[in-house]
């Protein structure tokens, strides 16, 4: 040990010794402490980061979504911020919280979808005529090799009213 | 004192200068500030947001409701104006722990409707931390309003917050790690379990009328690619300790921990901006060496510019 390193710590006060202690220990105890949780436990900004942890056994996809269908009956997918903000992982919050919550929960979506809609003078929606909530099954591996879903469950469906 | 707690100490709080700390607080603080005027649509959307969503987390789990309109701008307000003056290292005393309280809890608000966005959990650690520290002793306002503006000399009271914030990124990313062993099991490294992840995540973007990696689409009949940068994901975040012993280790973990990022953002479409910028990794670094070419580079521009600096023998 030289004898730099022998002094090293001399000139530190008591009390900033303390400080330094107490806010490392603190801040190292809370990073630790997520530790404790399960796996549907999360906070933030402590976290056990528990996303893409989880044992997936096969590519099968269960989710929520909002389809928009015009007069001809062809469907395109509702983008996140006519579901929720522009953040594709809120919106999903947002329709898994509306299923949750039943058939009634499903339609007051639904309807606040299609209200958001009906806003639209133009865009990829602007021909919309009405809105489901659908809870699908899906296979990524399948959907991605042929382009075929699976099996569909309408939760809400309502019109796009437009003034 | 026994040996092994003065070693303790040693370690945990080396010498360091006033400026290596400084350099850390201008870049996490401008990276906020930055990060914050970037996120004021996405966190003001949230104002009209039906109570419903409302799913309080951390701090904000004490409402029952969600926080009134005018206070949640008000504290974004205050969080903007302290994270700049934390940048700067104006009145830091203040604007310091006012940063960090403010971050913590617009950013918990913003992540109070369901959904936990984990990119930012990092950078609201780090201002806490960094705001209850003597990170303006040097290269700020306030140094500059003292006199004599004599540069501090080197000590443990600069250097216990770097290496805190060493152990903050080094136990993100051990957690995440040990999170992919507990609740994934071995099946993370055969590479199904990530590339059937990474394949519903693509398809759940598709869904959601989002945009997905068509380069994901493109290899996932690769298993073994698949094996592979599962592999490389558990090394990288178990092996995170490594990066605290040694700076040239610390070098070449990082470096992986940028790949990692990178190959995250192109396979899933999710970005991690703090890692990704390299701000987070600054204090395993000499980082008062950025500061120091930002204004040396500064210096020039400026005697470039000025007609009298030109005209200056």
């Amino acid at each position: 040990m030289n004898r730099r390193a022998g002094c090293y710590n001399r000139r530190v006060s008591a009390s900033e010794r303390v400080v330094a202690w107490a806010v490392s220990a603190v801040v190292l105890a809370a990073l630790l402490w997520p530790l404790s949780w399960g796996p549907e436990h999360d906070s933030f900004p402590l976290s056990s980061y528990p996303m893409f942890a989880h044992n997936r056994t096969s590519a099968v996809l269960s989710a929520i979504y909002a389809v928009a269908t015009d007069g001809d009956g062809e469907r395109r997918y509702v983008p996140p911020d006519l579901v929720a903000n522009r953040e594709v992982l809120q919106a999903r919050a947002v329709l898994d919280r509306a299923a949750r919550g039943g058939k009634k929960g499903a339609m007051l979506l639904c309807r606040e979808v299609a209200g958001r809609i009906a806003g639209q003078s133009d865009g990829p929606l602007s021909g919309a005529v009405a809105v489901s909530i659908i809870r699908g099954r899906h296979d990524a591996g399948v959907y991605f090799d042929t382009g075929a879903l699976g099996k569909e469950t309408v939760l809400a469906r309502c019109a796009v009213e437009r003034r | 004192m026994s040996r092994l707690a003065a070693a303790a100490e040693r370690w945990l709080a080396p010498e360091a200068p006033a400026e290596r700390l400084a350099a850390v607080r201008i870049l996490v603080g401008g990276f906020a500030t930055v990060y914050l005027t970037s996120r004021l649509p996405h966190i003001l959307s949230y104002l009209s947001f039906p109570s419903r969503h409302f799913q309080p987390v951390g701090v904000i789990a004490a409402f029952d409701a969600p926080p009134p309109g005018a206070l949640v701008v008000v504290v974004t307000g205050l969080a903007l104006l302290a994270t700049l003056g934390f940048a700067l290292g104006w009145r830091f005393r203040l604007t310091g722990p006012i940063a960090g309280v403010s971050l913590l809890w617009i950013l918990s608000y913003a992540n109070s409707w369901g959904q936990i966005f984990h990119t930012e959990n990092g950078l609201v650690l780090f201002v806490l931390v960094i705001g209850l520290t003597r990170a303006a002793d040097a290269t700020s306002l306030d140094a500059r309003r003292r006199a004599p503006p004599a540069a501090p000399a080197p000590h443990a009271r600069y250097g216990w917050p770097l290496r805190l914030l060493c152990l903050v990124v080094v136990a993100t990313y051990f957690l995440a790690g040990i999170a992919k062993l507990r609740w994934g099991g071995p099946g993370w490294f055969g590479g199904t379990v990530l590339r059937d992840t990474i394949a519903a995540d693509s398809l759940r973007k598709v869904l959601l009328g989002s945009s997905h990696s068509p380069i994901a689409e493109a290899l996932l009949g690769q298993v073994w690619l698949f094996r592979a940068l599962a592999v490389l994901t558990l090394v990288v975040e178990l092996g995170a300790p490594i990066a605290l012993l040694h700076r040239r280790a610390a070098l070449a973990w990082v470096l992986a921990v940028i790949a990692f990022h990178l190959g995250v953002l192109v396979l899933m479409a999710i970005m991690f901006p703090f890692p990704l910028s390299g701000i987070a990794f600054a204090p395993f670094f000499r980082a008062e060496r950025v500061t120091a070419w930002a204004a040396a580079r500064f210096k020039k521009f400026r005697a470039r510019r000025s007609p009298a600096g030109s005209e200056a023998p």
